[in-house]
């Protein structure tokens, strides 16, 4: 269980090695760039870098993943192309120019049909409202007094429209049809939202109404005298609507015959404008100077070893200036975390990402997390067809997308300690009678899985003290790794306390420590805790905390919270019996209806359902619980958190 | 009777608390004896404008990052308020802070027409001082590598803006580069910005003033008349400049105007458009915005500082609303976006006098048109 080593390292070279080790971090996507000032902050070089960002290869690929959007094709998974020094972006950009042209022309072809369609629509529209008060089409273009005028446009400037005639001579119609309303392809119909106007005006007025559809942006149908005559008649306007839609219909596939016939080239293209555009998404932030790059980021301290090899032996010109992580922190650069854990523990990094990463250089508690998770679901969830319920359920949750893989794995494997413990305690969806307890039932011995669950506790505890001291002590803190109430001291003191009540309690009370001793040893060790600033001070000359009557009241609150946190960990217990007691409560309910007529029915029904209950409502519970005493109980003894996750730049673009 | 909660009340005394931080005439008059705008930054630094001035070079000031500098420190301002709001004030806030994305997007406008992209390198790095913001109505990245209209239009994440943006913009300008755009005929070009621009500002004071109507109480009444005397005061302005700049009839001059109205409702805006350029102000007479478009014989012939003139009003007159919400004593949220207003007027006075220190300008004209300091200002200067 680690947070891995990192280094911050500068590689500075001519541009074709500085792009060659590029391409290199982006295979094993290990580096995570940075502005070249951070590391190069005291480099007398520094101040004549320039710096530049911005991805040209961005627009060159959105052009080519246009092309396949517009196929309606699954943009290719390309593979790295090595021979990249020799493809420069003038000569990709023109590659791409080809491309460019060719939607361009596609573009503008749609674009005019689109129009043309739009036109066919209102015409058709207005055309089914002339016909319904008995007038035709053609006397719109013989109207010896008033100008019409049809168009479409957004219902927000219909609104801007329809204000301005209360102040000025015109009448503006919204027409409502719902033909048209039915007709519009809202995937292929750029003007979809837009709604249908007729305007109706003085002719004299008619230059003034043109400034004003200008500026409410209304998408003018104009028709000539002849369109007047020719669409006059309904069908042949319905025949002319269904000539445009066949002819958008064609043009809509043109990407897709384009990629079809260049598709070699065209993937060819993509894979090397890809790498392209990672590489430089890569290198973002790196600087130059005249013919010397700089590229600046994190990488894991292992892999600089590695790629220091690299460039010794193929790279002549480059230069590598590496900063270790001891240093960087002392100047209080923030180094990113990265997790390394075993396959089964890395899910359980969801858990401690949902609280806080850890920071740089602190314990990374996901190893115990991922036991103690598991450990607490099963205590408190045990039964073998509950578990097995759970992890079917989360198979189609996942499945359905409802749940995260990370979240789903995490549920599995405390499914499966869930049927574990359903072993031990002897449950099958609540039924105790079908296998014998391994371990106890807990209904029947409550007095066993009290002590065992304030044990475990006390053992968690424990550890979470101990993490404390380790990271206090990887902090030099040592002062607050010895002193504090959370370090040496406060462990023993709590050892010595549940100890001590652990023998009275039990069998043999007089194997206790004696009474006068005992209270010498804890009074001393109090003391010691309240006047821990000082302690600290004269033996290593270190604070523990604020001091003064913060202090005190941070050690109190310190003992408050061995014994809270302590009896906390009964509700593993609790939820054991309260899990055993709703199973108990389901089948007595079955048990009840089961008289009734059809009783086997609802016998059935009432166990179902009650076991999907239990099921949900218990596991929801069950698992807050359990997070509960991860981020409470554990997390509040010694974590931090706040590290800022390791952002390597990936082969894949999110 | 409106409940004003635990979170409102700490809003509105740290906005107080906060409205004494803003300079003092005093400061200002100070600012304006500057020689050079180094200096200006020079005696900025030290306050509260330390940590967005701090990482300026003292030998080579550039105007843009200095500017934008000063907007960053409105912006960390309003955010700083964010954690005292409930849901609904958050909303207002948020939208408030809007404008930032907006003036971003006007600048990114601005700088492809002029094509200057410099300016916009160190974007990235002013908002990293600003912990917690995020552009919630465009993609950062996609806006300043922007290259075409259409491009601006792409980079807008609210799907209404986009629409009504594409709507606004001509197709023959769409994907023209910078380069392209020098060749254009400028009075339609401009006519189409201007288009472009009042759609930005439209979506922002219609949603601003649509969260302000759904406020209730003592609250909700002073918002209103903050946001509402904004959205008057713009929807004159537009006309005045539409009939006055661009020649537009009054019927196209009322169809640029927002749907939001407060006192200036659309009949008197309607008489408002429908007036002679020269006699416009006639039309408000008997309204509160009587007395902002009157003119004298002086203006008539200095086109310069008739403009000049009119946008002090305009200031003053959104300065004395926000004043008239402090006096008023209530405690809530609304003083926090009156303190907003403020701190506003403070940087565009800061702004007004570091172009007359640059520019040499005459100090008591300039002293003149500040906002918040004129009246003292000028007594001192006179």
């Amino acid at each position: 269980m680690s947070v891995v080593g990192m280094s911050g390292i500068s590689f500075v070279g001519p541009r074709n090695e500085i792009e060659e080790i590029a391409l290199n971090c982006l295979k094993y996507e290990n580096f995570e760039p940075m502005k070249p000032d951070v590391m190069l902050e005291h480099h007398p070089l520094n101040q004549r870098f320039e710096t530049f960002k911005g991805n040209r290869y961005d627009a060159l690929i959105e052009k080519l993943d246009e092309l396949w959007q517009r196929a309606e094709l699954p943009t290719p998974k390309p593979k790295i192309v090595t021979r990249l020094p020799l493809l420069h972006f003038e000569d990709l950009a023109e590659r791409i120019g080809g491309v460019t042209r060719v939607m361009d022309a596609w573009r503008a072809k749609l674009s005019e049909l689109q129009s043309e369609r739009e036109k066919c629509r209102v015409r058709l529209s207005f055309m089914r409202v002339l016909n319904e008060i008995g007038h035709k089409f053609s006397k719109l273009s013989k109207t010896p007094y008033v100008a019409v005028t049809l168009g479409t446009l957004t219902e927000d400037n219909w609104q801007r429209l329809h204000e301005t005639s209360l102040a000025a001579p015109f009448l503006p119609m919204r027409i409502e049809d719902s033909e048209y309303e039915k007709e519009k392809d809202r995937e292929t119909d750029m003007w979809a939202d837009n709604i249908m106007v007729a305007a109706l005006y003085g002719h004299n007025y008619r230059e003034d109404m043109n400034k004003i559809f200008s500026s409410v942006h209304m998408r003018v149908v104009q028709f000539d005298k002849e369109e007047y005559e020719k669409y006059d008649n309904i069908d042949a306007a319905y025949y002319q609507l269904e000539t445009v839609e066949s002819e958008i219909e064609l043009c809509m596939k043109t990407p897709a015959r384009f990629v079809a016939d260049n598709r070699m080239e065209l993937e060819k293209l993509y894979a090397a404008i890809y790498t392209k555009q990672r590489v430089e998404s890569l290198w973002r932030h790196h600087a130059e100077m005249s013919d010397v790059y700089v590229l600046s980021g994190w990488m894991p301290t292992d892999d600089c070893y590695w790629m220091n090899k690299l460039i010794t032996e193929k790279m002549s010109k480059t230069m590598i200036i590496t900063e270790k992580d001891h240093v960087l922190q002392k100047e209080r650069w923030e180094i990113p975390t990265l997790l390394h854990n075993l396959p089964f523990i890395r899910r359980f990094q969801e858990i401690v990402r949902l609280y806080s990463l850890p920071s740089y250089g602190e314990l990374d508690p996901t190893f115990v997390v991922a036991l103690s998770f598991c450990l607490f679901f099963g205590f408190m969830f045990g039964d073998v067809g509950h578990g097995l319920a759970l992890i079917l359920g989360t198979f189609f949750l996942e499945k359905k997308g409802l749940m995260g893989s990370a979240i789903a794995s995490v549920m599995r494997a405390s499914g499966a300690s869930a049927m574990l413990f359903g072993v031990l305690y002897g449950s099958v969806f609540g039924n105790e009678e079908i296998i014998a307890p391994l371990w106890l039932s807990p209904m029947h011995s409550v007095d066993s899985i009290l002590p065992v669950s304030i044990g475990v506790g006390v053992a968690f505890l424990s550890l979470g003290l101990c993490f404390k001291i380790e990271n206090s002590a990887r902090r030099e803190e040592w002062g607050e790794a010895f002193f504090s109430p959370e370090g040496l001291i406060g462990l023993v003191f709590y050892w010595l306390a549940v100890g001590q009540t652990a023998v009275l309690m039990g069998d043999n009370p007089a194997d206790a420590l004696s009474p006068q001793f005992f209270t010498v040893t804890m009074v001393t060790l109090f003391v010691v805790m309240i006047f821990g600033n000082g302690v600290a001070k004269l033996i290593v000359h270190e604070k523990v905390d604020d001091g003064g009557v913060v202090h005190v009241f941070s050690v109190f609150h310190a003992m408050l919270n061995f014994l809270s946190n302590t009896a906390s960990f009964v509700r593993l217990a609790a939820f054991a019996l309260n899990h055993a007691g709703l199973c108990g409560a389901v089948f007595m309910l079955s048990e009840m209806v089961e008289n009734v007529p059809g009783g086997k029915i609802y016998h059935a029904i009432v166990m179902l359902i009650g076991q999907l209950i239990v099921i949900g409502l218990e596991g929801m519970i069950v698992f807050i619980q359990t997070l509960r005493l991860e981020y409470y109980e554990f997390f509040g003894k010694f974590y931090r958190g706040g590290g800022r996750e390791f952002a390597p730049v990936l082969w894949k673009r999110s | 009777m409106a409940s004003i909660g635990g979170g409102g009340i700490a809003g509105s005394a740290k906005a107080k608390a906060r409205r004494g931080t803003l300079l003092s005439p005093e400061e200002m008059s100070a600012l304006l004896e500057q020689q050079t705008v180094s200096d200006i930054v020079d005696r900025l630094r030290g306050g509260s404008f330390d940590v967005f001035l701090g990482r300026l070079s003292a030998d080579n000031i550039r105007r843009g990052e200095l500017e934008f500098l000063l907007d960053i420190s409105i912006l960390a301002e309003g955010l700083i308020f964010r954690p005292y709001a409930d849901a609904q004030d958050r909303n207002l806030l948020d939208l408030w802070i809007e404008s930032f994305d907006i003036e971003l997007i006007k600048n990114c406008i601005r700088s492809l027409i002029g094509g200057s992209q410099s300016e916009h390198i160190s974007t990235d790095s002013a908002l990293e001082l600003v912990s917690g913001f995020r552009l919630t109505l465009v993609d950062q990245d996609r806006l300043l590598a922007a290259n075409s209209l259409r491009e601006i239009i792409l980079s807008i994440k609210k799907e209404s803006l986009r629409l009504a943006l594409s709507a606004a913009l001509p197709s023959a300008l769409e994907n023209l580069s910078p380069d392209d755009m020098k060749d254009l005929d400028r009075a339609g070009f401009q006519k189409a910005i201007f288009d472009f621009v009042t759609t930005l500002d439209r979506y922002y004071l219609g949603a601003l003033y649509e969260a302000a109507k759904d406020m209730g109480g003592e609250k909700g009444r002073a918002v209103r008349m903050l946001v509402g005397a904004r959205v008057d005061l713009t929807n004159l302005y537009w006309i005045y400049r539409a009939r006055r700049f661009f020649g537009l009839s009054p019927e196209e001059a009322l169809t640029l105007i927002l749907r939001a109205r407060y006192h200036a409702d659309f009949d008197i805006l309607t008489k408002f458009a429908f007036a002679e350029p020269n006699v416009m102000a006639s039309a408000l007479v008997g309204t509160i915005y009587s007395g902002i478009f009157e003119f004298n014989e002086e203006d008539g012939k200095n086109v310069a500082l008739r403009e000049m003139r009119l946008e002090s009003r305009v200031s003053k007159m959104l300065l004395s609303v926000a004043e008239r919400v402090f006096i008023s004593g209530s405690q809530g949220f609304q003083n926090v976006l009156a303190y907003l207003t403020l701190k506003e007027f403070e940087i565009r006075d800061i702004t007004a006098i570091m172009e007359s220190v640059r520019y040499g300008f005459d100090k008591n004209k300039t002293a003149m048109f500040l906002i918040r300091a004129s009246r003292s200002l000028e007594k001192e200067m006179n």
